[in-house]
């Protein structure tokens, strides 16, 4: 299986032995991973509340898109890059863990969706009055996005 | 014995704190939505900090942007601090010593003060730089404060861990 290839090969590396045994290593990460969740969650959530009626009612919703986007891009890299950092500190473990599977798949499954049909539903804002669908891309996003977050805290207290 | 000790150690004996710390799930589940909600909190209020900088939304009023989304801020922040106080009812003996949780605490009181400051006296006078391009130096530096402060309470936040 290419992928446990790939896990056993970061395993083996200097850097992921060397961060196994690094006092501060895990928490640093792991703190520069939350301040880019902070970030990012807050840039989705600015979004899907106003496609959901709340929060800047009064602007349009390509325009908050847009502003929003450069700070969801950057903070997601970031958590990209400290999250490889995180496995990093422990493949196998990573790669055995249910939560963390789960995690993935949803990730995964949020991202695609925001490229696609959430994308979709942004351009059609404006219709809102009309259309149910962006309230519905909202929920999805959210829910998708809530559960990336949800299983991430269950590595550590599941596993 | 202090006072504060006593009141801790309370808490700490109370059915409360005992049933939440005892309980399997009851500590994880509230910890989970008071991580969680780090995003509704801080993330709105970063963009709040964003237009008063003007990196985001610059071609809009400043209250355009301010007075929607600072409700949103509020909701969040009331989830935290009822997670968070649940948290600490369960732990109290052990927060109370922890050097991490006293800083966290004296970062949350300073944030409560900035924004106290700005609103009663710069932001009262929002009428006269609303439409500017810039915003007045003690709102550019409530923003550089609030940015600072949210960022060093989450990584206090999370060191409360390492120092149990």
């Amino acid at each position: 299986m290419p992928l446990l290839q790939a896990f056993r090969w970061l395993s083996h590396t200097s850097f992921s032995i060397y961060l196994r045994h690094s006092t501060w290593g895990f928490a640093v990460i792991e703190t520069i991973h939350l301040l880019g969740l902070a970030a990012f969650g807050g840039s989705i959530l600015i979004v899907d509340l106003r496609l959901l009626g709340i929060g800047l009612r009064r602007q349009p919703v390509e325009r908050i898109a847009r502003e929003m986007w450069p700070i969801a891009l950057g903070s997601l890299i970031l958590m990209l890059a400290s999250g490889l950092l995180l496995v990093t500190t422990g493949p196998l473990k990573y790669y055995y863990s249910p939560s963390f599977r789960i995690k993935m798949l949803l990730f995964v499954l949020a991202v695609a969706f925001y490229f696609t049909l959430h994308r979709q539903a942004l351009q059609h804002g404006q219709d809102e009055a009309t259309t149910v669908w962006p309230r519905v891309a909202a929920l999805v996003s959210l829910t998708l996005w809530l559960g990336v977050g949800l299983a991430g805290r269950a590595i550590g207290f599941l596993g | 014995m202090s006072p504060v000790f006593q009141l801790c150690q309370w808490l700490h004996d109370s059915s409360m704190g005992t049933a939440i710390r005892e309980s399997s799930y009851a500590f994880p589940v509230i910890e989970t939505v008071h991580v969680l909600s780090i995003s509704l909190v801080v993330g709105t209020v970063a963009v709040v900090d964003l237009r008063l900088l003007g990196i985001v939304f610059k071609r809009q009023r400043f209250s355009e942007i301010i007075t929607p989304v600072l409700p949103l801020t509020w909701t969040g922040f009331a989830i935290s601090v009822l997670s968070g106080s649940l948290l600490f009812w369960s732990e109290a003996l052990k927060a109370s010593v922890n050097p991490a949780f006293r800083i966290k605490l004296v970062l949350l009181v300073l944030l409560g003060l900035n924004p106290l400051i700005f609103h009663s006296t710069i932001y009262r006078r929002i009428a006269t730089w609303d439409d500017a391009l810039i915003a007045p130096p003690a709102a550019r530096a409530a923003a550089v404060i609030s940015i600072t402060l949210w960022s060093a309470t989450i990584v206090a936040g999370r060191a409360i861990a390492y120092f149990h």
